[in-house]
């Protein structure tokens, strides 16, 4: 066992201040001082992830002072990776370096509250990760050979140019919820800033993605199950009847023209596959299409299919839709001659059923047309959506400048607060807008009032002059806020990468690694990251094509080698009948880890009687020890947290969100690892209470948490301290320190309360003594 | 009104912190200036500043002008700019709030005025009794003899008695318009004992993030 | 079904016809409504200092006996839903208890007697009782404190319950896009040129979308768009001749109680017409 490992570990401690960002707060110094005892080298820098700073550490290393590493900085998901490179550079395993958060988990997030609180809570964290890498493994990362394919899911104009750019190199299956590619740029007229037609950059992409030999295409198909690990994914795919044949079909069109109901259609001229299709609400049933057919390619009783594909890297490429703006009463949607943006767009778009015509309900042309921006955006009292949907105020001047070009006399007013026309050509664009005749209004339309005519009343304030305005319009175009696409969620939550408060899907590094996911396997490109153009939906396209190309030329995924290890067994099966992914099997009576299937979750570890398993650097000696070391620093609560939990702490820190600094996190793959031993450590050592947070949104492990947390509580009951269970995903970070606040105030009233008894309790025996 | 020049000494950091932190002001910082309010607002046409610009005002300070305006005494209370507002300001209640410090500052208006004949009257009998109210009021304003006529046909039909209706028991009543007035003596002596800053954390609501 | 019942100051003066409606009606459909002893003026929009205000509500919400609330003023009930919600803050709670005698413990539901009947007793058993369905068009109009700036039972932007009330009595409402916009009550004393152009707004929408009459819920309103409409003709020199209604005269009418009873004589704007028409719709529906 490495802690009864004879010679002395050399530790080094390195501290940085962050350029103030941490020493402001955190007294950086006396952290050092108090390991003066410990017999480890300390080390404070301006910034440790400059090259200064990793040179002094490498130095370290390199001469023998230290052969372990603990860094106190920012949090370990934006340099641990940094810093573990260079470990290895200087020839330590780079698992025997590891990160301290103190800046997100303290000085972020507790600059209000006393110097000394804020000061205990980091020495018992440097203390303990002192703790914990003195008793840790030199453990080398798994390899598992990965599947050279992708999924891209999604086949709008970042899922193509992600598709295409692979497919030379790598087998790719691009799968598409609607009937033909194209997302939403299909449905776009012009485009800006240049106003090319979309469907003529588009058309030749579409077809290209539909004959290239390394794409496998699917239309009408979601993803229905993901099964497998990253590198490795098992993904059953559900498709929707189209019920006529894409590969017989050669669009000859003699279904349509015998069809009674209209039911059979080609979505549009240039739709990709060109292939029809039936809308079943429509079709009788009469079968005449099925006998027209000339190439038997129509089938009318047609099921749902499903189909299961393996694929080593998955790009979400999802896409955004534009919100319904109804729950905005004032604007009274819909109504008719009240579109929103994207009406507006498909009337003229190939998609068009107007032929291409710009019309009023009525037919004819409308002369004076409003366009409302910000509808149901940049509102932060939970009614609409925070954040600003980026592409609005340049494709509504585009729009305006359509209605100027199809009729020069035409009125086009743009309703804006703010015009945001940052990027390359656009504040050009704004000019030429202005230069066509649009009238701008500063002013947030306050009620849009439909009238009898068809008409429609926008009232609003004139910001630049502070006056009030009503006007008349024959048709008034609303700029919704644009969100993810419905399922957004639903899919994160199966490939296991966390979503934004705003629904979106967080990138790895929010500047650095942009259409990284934290799950490795798992990259995103183009709206499902945030709203924007087409211009920036293909750089992304791009650059998540090559980091997935990057990733699949390995060749091999490195899989954390924290995974159980079987120290004793008397056959039982307990735990080969909890493991949800099939990882252990009695093998000779004994039980038996496939370390690849295993995900490192622990379930095995409470579950086993003997206490025979324990997780690699995660053992219950290791994580009490690390706990006696961070209360020996002063009392608090302890927060065992999941790596997902874990991104929500990062991102309250990055909000300043307050927190109590009572609150101390320490680190595990899973909750699940955990048990009584280990929580009534914790109370042992002084502990005012514990929570257990979990992020994974895995409900093969989340399924099981209520039944832990029970069990927990039952056998800890005789500290009478507070435990807590909470499911925190990366999104509510909010949520989280209300929560973190709440519990440490409860925790710490219990505590007071306690320790009033104890000192009562302390008098009474002095008094029989007197 | 004439514009003036806005110069450091006619921003009063301290209103605006007040102001920021009643009950309802917490969010003024966070206005973009968006005009919701004034666009949503029945009568922001008769006002000499929009709530919007009440709001920029409050932002910067401009105690002499927000005081003065017209603004809080035009609006007539529909709450239309407090369910729109995009980041959650109340501009109804900010009026609500305005207007004590404005009379308080001896800021003279009609409204003001039918206000301070409203107290009077639940004060002295609990309840408000229309024929009270207006003939009380039409004393001070000379103009309201217009309104002899609108009277007279309410009193037709039985709607204006001229008993006046009074709560039983008063006893209660004195001690709650007390309480108003303890807290207004209160911050009238810490703006004596202060000086120039007036009225420093009297409400003492210690929770600025309790989020609806 | 009981409450305890606020009226409210106008309900003893210039809605003294809400009144009667409030009585006969409530009486007919079995909800008891016990009025609250020597009860307070909630102090409008009139009082300007805050604790005094939240306290003469406060002292309201005190003495509800554990049931609810009712009220059938659209300021009483604004001011009570805000007094609530201000009491939430403890310091201001305890402060405003030490003065009153029964102390306030921050559990009533102040109610809208529209909430009541809409959603306590139920528009389907109100349509049971319908003797004579009113076979008219009216205007929903909810004024503006009745949904804003907080309320349990509607959206503050455009609300239904009155919509489906008038629905459920036989009559048709109609599409009224003023529904809750401000009637000028508030300043109907102190800027009466202003607060005659916001009502002529209401009334002239009302008459455009082809109603018979405008249904209310507030004395005010009621006072502002029937008492101050002869005003507004005279004003804008135009012809208006809208009835205003209190909804529970409209329930009165269907449940067949005479309109003498209901105060209909009362109005300012003649309800002759109207009376007529629902006579005539009666004859027509049999």
């Amino acid at each position: 066992m490495p802690e009864n490992e004879p010679t002395p570990k050399k530790i080094g401690v390195y501290l940085c201040r962050c350029g103030g960002n941490i020493s402001d707060v955190v007294d950086l110094q006396a952290v050092a001082e108090s390991l003066k005892e410990e017999n480890v080298i300390v080390n404070i820098q301006d910034y440790l992830c400059s090259s200064a700073g990793q040179e002094k550490i490498k130095n370290d290393i390199e001469k023998g002072k230290v052969d372990r590493v603990v860094i106190g900085s920012c949090s370990p998901k934006l340099h641990l990776e940094t810093f573990r490179s260079m470990a290895k550079k200087a020839g330590l395993n780079p698992n025997l370096l590891e990160i301290t958060n103190i800046r997100e988990q303290a000085s972020w997030v507790h600059d209000k509250e006393s110097k000394e609180g804020v000061n205990s809570k980091a020495r018992g964290l440097i203390k303990g990760a002192v703790a914990r890498i003195s008793s840790i493994e030199a453990l080398v990362p798994l390899e598992k050979k990965l599947v050279d394919r992708t999924l891209v899911v999604g086949g709008g104009i970042a899922g193509i140019t992600t598709a295409l750019e692979l497919a030379d190199g790598h087998e790719v299956i691009l799968i598409e919820k609607q009937p033909y590619l194209g997302g939403h740029m299909i449905g776009l007229s012009k485009t800006f800033p240049t106003l090319d037609c979309s469907q003529c950059i588009l058309t030749p992409k579409m077809v290209a993605v539909h004959n290239h030999p390394g794409i496998t295409m699917f239309t009408q198909t979601e993803v229905a199950e993901v099964n497998g690990s990253p590198g490795d994914y098992s993904i059953n795919l559900r498709h929707s009847p189209r019920y006529v044949d894409i590969e017989k079909c050669i669009s000859c069109g003699a279904c349509a023209r015998k069809c009674p109901s209209g039911a059979i259609f080609l979505p549009f001229a240039q739709a990709v596959p060109q292939a029809y299709m039936i809308d079943m609400s429509k079709c009788k049933n009469c079968g005449a299409c099925v006998k027209v057919c000339p190439r038997d390619a129509i089938t009318l009783d047609a099921k749902e299919t499903t189909s299961s594909v393996s694929a080593g890297a998955v790009t979400v490429a999802t896409g955004f839709e534009s919100i319904d703006p109804s729950f905005i009463e004032e604007y009274n949607y819909p109504a008719p001659n009240l579109l929103t943006a994207v009406e507006f767009e498909e009337m003229l778009s190939a998609k068009s059923k107007t032929g291409m015509r710009l019309q009023k309900a009525d037919g004819t042309f409308p002369n004076r047309v409003a366009f409302v921006l910000c509808a149901g955006s940049r509102d932060f009292t939970g009614r609409g959506k925070k954040h600003c949907s980026k592409v609005c105020c340049i494709y509504s001047q585009k729009q305006a400048q359509l209605v100027k070009k199809m009729k020069e006399d035409a009125e086009a007013w743009i309703f804006y607060i703010d015009m945001r026309s940052a990027g390359r050509r656009f504040e050009e664009f704004y000019h030429h807008t202005q230069e066509k005749g649009v009238n701008y209004v500063r002013g947030k339309v306050a009620e849009i009032i439909p009238q009898k005519d068809g008409t429609h009343m926008v009232q609003y304030e004139d910001t630049n002059l502070g006056m009030k305005g009503r006007e008349i319009f024959d048709m008034v175009v609303l700029c919704p806020a644009l969100v993810p696409s419905r399922g957004t969620k639903e899919l994160a939550d199966k490939l296991g990468v966390p979503t934004g408060d705003d629904g979106f899907i967080e990138e790895k590094h929010v500047k650095l690694d942009p259409v990284n996911t934290l799950n490795q396997s798992v990259f995103a490109a183009g709206c499902v990251l945030g709203p924007k153009d087409i211009h920036d939906s293909v750089t992304e396209g791009i650059s998540a094509a090559h980091k997935v190309s990057q990733f699949l030329g390995k060749g091999v995924i490195l899989i954390p080698p924290e995974k159980p290890m079987i120290l004793e067994c008397n056959g039982c099966g307990d735990c080969v009948k909890a493991c949800p992914y099939n990882a252990l099997a009695l093998e000779g009576g004994k039980a038996v880890l496939s370390p690849l299937a295993c995900t490192g979750c622990g379930i095995c570890v409470p579950v086993c009687p003997i206490k025979g398993i324990e997780i690699r650097n995660f053992t219950r000696n290791q994580l009490k020890a690390q706990l006696k070391a961070i209360l020996g620093e002063g009392s608090g609560v302890i927060v065992f947290i999941d790596p997902y939990a874990y991104a929500a702490a990062d991102i309250a820190g990055v909000n300043r969100r307050q927190y109590s600094s009572l609150i101390r996190f320490v680190s595990v793959p899973s909750i699940h690892i955990l048990d009584a031993d280990v929580i009534n450590a914790a109370f042992e050592y002084g502990a005012s209470g514990v929570m257990l947070i979990e992020g994974t949104t895995d409900e093969k492990l989340t399924s099981l948490s209520d039944e832990l947390y029970k069990k927990l509580k039952k056998e800890t009951r005789k500290h009478k301290k507070p435990l807590r269970y909470s499911h925190i995903e990366t999104a509510q970070y909010e949520k989280l320190t209300d929560l973190l606040n709440v519990f440490a105030a409860q925790a710490g009233a219990k505590a007071g309360k306690r320790s009033r008894k104890e000192q009562a309790n302390d008098k009474d025996p002095a008094g029989e003594q007197g | 009104m004439k514009k003036e020049t806005i110069l450091p000494e006619s921003r009063d950091t301290a209103f605006r912190d007040l102001i920021i932190r009643t009950p309802g002001g917490e969010n003024i910082p966070t206005c973009m200036q968006c005009g919701i309010c004034a666009g949503s607002c029945p009568v922001s046409h008769e006002m000499d500043y929009t709530p919007r610009q009440l709001v920029r005002m409050i932002q910067l300070g401009l105690k002499k002008d927000v005081l003065n305006s017209n603004t809080i005494w035009i609006c007539t209370t529909c709450f239309s700019c407090s369910v729109r507002c995009p980041r959650g300001i109340h501009p109804t209640e900010l009026m609500e709030t305005l207007k004590p410090i404005a009379v308080a500052e001896g800021i003279k208006n009609k409204n003001a005025k039918f206000d301070n004949v409203f107290s009077e009257v639940i004060k002295k009998n609990g309840r408000a009794s229309e024929f009270l109210l207006i003939s009380k009021y039409s004393l001070s304003e000379p103009g309201m003899i217009k309104q002899a006529p609108f009277g007279l046909s309410l009193f037709s039909k039985g709607k204006l008695p001229l008993s006046i209706d009074k709560m039983e028991n008063m006893g209660e009543l004195d001690t709650i318009f007390k309480l108003g007035e303890k807290e207004e003596e209160k911050a009238e002596t810490k703006k004596n004992v202060e000086g120039k800053e007036p009225i420093e954390k009297e409400k003492g609501n210690a929770e600025p993030e309790a989020e609806k | 079904m009981k409450y305890s019942y606020y009226p409210g100051c106008a309900q003893h003066g210039t809605a003294v016809d809400y009144r009667m409606s409030v009585e006969a009606v409530f009486a007919r459909l079995g909800i008891e409504l016990e009025e609250i002893r020597n009860w307070n003026c909630c102090g409008a929009l009139h009082v300007d200092d805050r604790t005094t205000r939240v306290a003469l509500s406060a002292r309201t919400l005190a003495s509800s006996k554990g049931l609810d609330i009712a009220t059938p003023c659209n300021l009483c009930y604004s001011n009570l839903m805000r007094a609530r919600t201000a009491l939430e803050d403890s310091p201001l709670k305890s402060r405003i208890n030490e003065a009153l005698t029964t102390k306030y413990d921050g559990n009533t539901k102040p109610k809208h007697l529209l909430e009541v009947i809409v959603k306590d007793f139920g528009l389907a058993k109100l349509g049971e009782q319908v003797k004579k369905p009113l076979k008219i068009k009216a205007a929903p109009y909810y004024g503006c404190l009745l949904t804003r700036p907080e309320n349990d039972f509607d959206s503050p932007e455009n609300p239904i319950s009155l919509d489906k009330l008038i629905s459920s009595i036989g009559a048709e409402p109609v599409r009224y896009y003023y529904k809750t916009k401000c009637c000028g009550g508030p300043i109907l004393i102190t800027n009466e040129e202003l607060a005659l152009g916001l009502a002529k707004d209401l009334l002239v929408m009302a008459k455009d979308s082809g109603a018979d009459c405008m249904a209310v819920t507030c004395p005010m309103c009621h006072l502002q768009l029937d008492a101050k409409q002869k005003a507004v003709e005279a004003k804008f020199n135009i012809k208006i001749d809208m009835p205003i209604i209190y909804f529970t005269q409209l329930i009165g009418l269907a449940i067949d109680i005479p309109p003498k009873e209901l105060g209909l004589d009362k109005h300012l704007v003649s309800t002759d017409k109207l009376l007529a028409a629902i006579e005539g719709g009666k004859n027509a529906g049999e």
